[in-house]
């Protein structure tokens, strides 16, 4: 089965490519003119087109016999509704009408139907819209739609994930404010892919896969992040309310007085990398990598390209 | 016992401050002799380091049984000698520059061929934790498309009278300080060709202590790679930046920034720091020993049996064919 797939120079463009040519698909990557594809694997078919043009779309789409959907714009960008909603339904136009048997589309945790997406986040309502072109209609072919939570592993050449592991790195010993109270659901690419492949081959697929693992705290995850690394750090736990109604004031009033350049506000943030109701735990439907390993599979690969 | 024993060709700084050092310290390699010219200089390392001294090279190889030859005499000297220890079967490790010219280069890659000896040619710069680094991060692509590249390197003007010699020394600052950067240029993007060279003698030298240099890479279709070098600064400095369309990093033998997809990452000495609380940093106490390093790294390779090693003999073919070039766009030469 030939299967076209877009934002194939992506993170998990590249780690599904990466994985295909050893498959039994054969993909195509649908890459943007003037795109560099040296970071594909070597071989792969490459496909001129843009999920912005209908009718150079048409032309890519109408070779294949499967489209892996995972172009969109994540982070913030003017044009991040347009390519995420009008580059699908463009997407999806070409594919009834080139008679596509099965689209793959890749969408996030919080547009899944059980979650309340965030109003705030145009990345998760841009993702819900793309959500009623899917599911609002009748379409001529199969429709599956992977919902991951926070994913890790190697190929972030965007160094999207870097945040977590520079400061552990960084640092013999991490205490707030180096790191915030921040709750984790992370995910292995390799799961991710493993459900987009799985969803390609289904005799008859779902359509909606969430692929999430267990909902994890700040120190478990950040004492991961620190095993991964060859340095050192020892991670402090300092209790919230010891920072919220201790430290918080104290930096206030230095704050105040001049001696602290900043103020307390960005100590207390809390933050959510995609932790998702007990029942949406720990789902998909391949064998799941640990999130350990998922960690730890990042941190070889920042440390391959000598980042670490 | 050792398992090789070195004889070393020279008896100036770079042979008695780093190669005998180095080799001595190493586990598997023992300083059995020295050639060296000069008989007062001879005898001192002969002394001091307890080891036989002979007057050439030549003499050296006829009374020794050497595996590993190093070479620390001036330019001129170094395809005599390289020849006559690939003759005598002996892994050569050459100062830069290999040769004053390309011919004395290409002869000396066929000896080395013919004899299948593993060499190295005694650049520096690579060996940096920083720039290992930055060349890593080069090739696995973070940077994206590449924009442009420049190197500055700015060094105190030598010592020794033969550097003003172009008979001796091949030339001028192009030849002494170009090489160690178009290694790692040439490791990168492959085989070099000169757009466009300058070179003037801001102090009287009689031999251009200025220049700068525009290359082109094949691999790099029409991306601008740069370099300026002079003997003018007494501490002299080293800078590379290298610039792509997903970021940017710049670095010398201490610090190492740049920028991929706005997340912001610095080293020095090659690492992380050790605290980092935003608005300062606290690095570890490291420091690089390049110099020792490239040697042994070259008896590593020696030792596998490995002619592949971080710079060739034929990396410095390609390094002296680009300063030949530069100096035919120059009008100087030796």
């Amino acid at each position: 089965m030939r299967v076209l797939v877009t934002g194939a120079t992506g993170f998990v463009g590249l780690n599904l490519l990466h994985s295909m040519v050893k498959g039994k698909h054969d993909p195509v990557a649908l890459v943007r003119a003037g795109s560099p594809t040296d970071r594909l694997p070597e071989g792969v078919e490459t496909r001129e087109g843009n999920i912005l043009d209908p009718d150079g779309l048409r032309d890519a789409v109408g070779d294949a016999d499967a489209v892996v959907h995972l172009a969109a714009t994540v982070y913030p960008d003017r044009d991040m509704t347009r390519t995420n909603v009008e580059g699908t339904e463009n997407l999806l136009a070409a594919a009834e009408k080139e008679g596509i048997e099965r689209v793959v589309f890749t969408s996030t945790i919080g547009a899944h139907p059980a979650m309340e997406t965030d109003p705030d986040s145009t990345y998760q309502t841009s993702k819900a819209r793309a959500e009623e072109l899917l599911f609002g209609s009748e379409h001529s072919f199969d429709c599956s739609v992977l919902y991951p939570t926070y994913i890790l592993g190697p190929y972030d050449y965007r160094l999207t994930r870097y945040e977590h592991f520079q400061p552990v790195a960084s640092n013999r010993v991490l205490v707030p404010p180096l790191y915030t109270y921040d709750e984790f659901n992370v995910v292995h690419v390799a799961d991710v892919v493993g459900t987009i492949e799985h969803a390609l081959s289904a005799s008859e697929p779902e359509q909606r896969y969430p692929v999430t693992g267990e909902n994890i705290g700040h120190l478990a995850f950040l004492r991961t992040v620190a095993a991964s690394l060859t340095g050192s750090c020892r991670v402090v736990n300092v209790p919230y309310p010891l920072l919220r109604y201790v430290g918080a004031p104290l930096i206030d009033a230095l704050h105040r007085r001049g001696v602290s350049p900043v103020g307390s506000e960005g100590f207390l943030e809390r933050g959510d990398y995609g932790t998702v109701p007990e029942e949406l735990a720990g789902e998909a439907p391949v064998e799941r990598r640990s999130w350990q390993a998922a960690v730890a599979d990042t941190a070889a690969w920042y440390r391959k390209v000598g980042l670490l | 016992m050792s398992d090789f024993d070195v004889g070393v060709v020279g008896a100036g700084w770079m042979a008695t401050d780093y190669h005998i050092p180095a080799y001595r310290d190493h586990p598997s390699t023992a300083v059995r002799a020295i050639a060296e010219v000069n008989a007062e200089r001879r005898d001192d390392a002969a002394e001091r380091f307890n080891i036989r001294g002979y007057e050439d090279a030549a003499a050296m190889l006829a009374a020794e049984d050497l595996d590993v030859v190093s070479v620390c005499t001036p330019p001129s000297t170094h395809e005599d000698v390289f020849l006559a220890a690939a003759d005598a079967g002996c892994h050569v490790f050459c100062e830069k520059p290999l040769a004053t010219d390309a011919d004395a280069a290409r002869a000396m890659r066929r000896a080395a061929d013919e004899a299948g000896i593993v060499t190295q040619v005694g650049y520096l710069h690579r060996y940096y934790e920083n720039s290992k680094k930055a060349m890593r991060i080069v090739e696995e692509g973070l940077l994206g498309s590449l924009v442009e590249v420049r190197t500055l390197h700015h060094s105190a003007a030598p010592g020794g009278s033969w550097y003003y010699d172009p008979e001796v020394s091949g030339g001028g600052v192009l030849r002494d300080l170009l090489p160690h950067t178009l290694d790692i240029y040439v490791d990168l993007f492959g085989a070099a060709s000169v757009e466009r060279a300058s070179a003037r003698d801001l102090a009287g030298r009689g031999v251009e202590d200025a220049g700068d240099v525009a290359l082109r890479f094949e691999s790099l279709e029409g991306v601008p790679v740069e370099a300026a070098v002079s003997w003018s600064q007494p501490d002299g400095f080293w800078r590379t930046t290298v610039v792509g369309t997903d970021g940017w990093l710049a670095f010398g033998p201490e610090k190492l920034d740049g920028d991929v997809h706005g997340r912001g990452f610095e080293f020095e000495h090659g690492d992380l720091p050790i605290a980092d609380i935003g608005l300062a940093k606290l690095y570890g106490a490291n420091e690089d020993d390049a110099g020792r390093e490239r040697l042994w790294d070259f008896i590593d390779h020696v030792a596998a049996g490995d002619r592949d090693t971080a710079a060739p003999v034929e990396r410095g073919v390609a390094v002296a064919e680009a300063i030949d070039a530069c100096y035919e766009l120059t009008g100087e030469s030796a």
